[in-house]
């Protein structure tokens, strides 16, 4: 899993597989935005990785309601 | 003259007695026969009845009469300062305010959060500010909203179809508000959520 800040409220960028968007969540805080998922272009220079601990708690944030 | 003897088109005049004033009133000497009569007192004007001869006891009819020294009442000055204040109270801010309510006897606090533009088809999280996890939160759904710079949508929960601008949200126990949208609707660039709380 990869995150980035994001450009503006369009910037969703591709998916591994192509198809729409791969972001799973955006997280909002001090008035920036962002963006976590699995994206086609993981060689984008301002997407970096995830720690495991992150990711865990992307998804738990994912599967409460 | 009573009632029954007043004929179609008479004038029956319902009052026994008349006196200019109180004093002349409360001197009248009556009989038995007076008791339950009406009388008309000019000055202050009402109608009074007779309860009372000995001694002589006037009770005014359908009226209520209102000690003033028996009540604080505020100026119409008073009031304005005092709706003006209680406005003040609801001014709605990105900073903690009070509601001027209580719920379960608690105050209730307000706080308004940007969330920033609704994300696309996908979730978004926002940490509450200064969360504690021991205040009980929830939405101010009337107060919040998202749009763009000319339209204004409610932020509802609603049913689970991609056929419409649904979007709905929560707060996680973690200290978050969460919306999930099932379409892309990033043109809704302004989206405030309200939250209330109590302190425990």
């Amino acid at each position: 899993m990869h995150k980035y800040k994001m450009k503006n409220e369009q910037d969703y960028r591709t998916a591994v597989n192509g198809v729409e968007h791969g972001v799973i969540l955006v997280k909002r805080e001090d008035n920036v935005d962002t963006a976590y998922g699995n994206f086609q272009n993981i060689f984008d220079e301002d997407m970096v990785f995830v720690s495991e601990q992150e990711e865990n708690e992307i998804n738990a944030s994912l599967n409460f309601l | 003259m009573q009632h029954r003897d007043a004929k179609k088109g008479n004038i029956h005049i319902i009052h026994n007695f008349e006196f200019e004033n109180i004093e002349e009133m409360n001197s009248y000497v009556g009989s038995e026969e007076d008791l339950n009569k009406i009388c008309l007192l000019l000055e202050p004007y009402g109608f009074y009845a007779l309860k009372n001869i000995e001694p002589i006891e006037w009770k005014p009819l359908s009226t209520i009469t209102i000690n003033l020294e028996d009540y604080s009442v505020y100026s119409k000055e008073e009031n304005n300062i005092l709706l003006n204040k209680k406005s003040d109270i609801y001014n709605i801010s990105g900073i903690e305010y009070e509601c001027g309510y209580t719920r379960g006897e608690k105050q209730v606090y307000g706080i308004e959060v940007d969330f920033g533009a609704l994300p696309n088809a996908t979730t978004k999280t926002i940490p509450i500010p200064n969360f504690n996890e021991n205040y009980n939160y929830w939405i101010d759904e009337k107060n919040s909203y998202t749009g763009n710079s000319t339209t204004r949508s409610p932020v509802n929960r609603s049913a689970s179809s991609a056929t419409a601008n649904n979007q709905f949200f929560t707060i996680l126990a973690s200290g978050e508000i969460k919306i999930t949208t099932l379409i892309n609707v990033t043109t809704y660039t302004t989206t405030k959520i309200v939250l209330n709380y109590t302190k425990g």
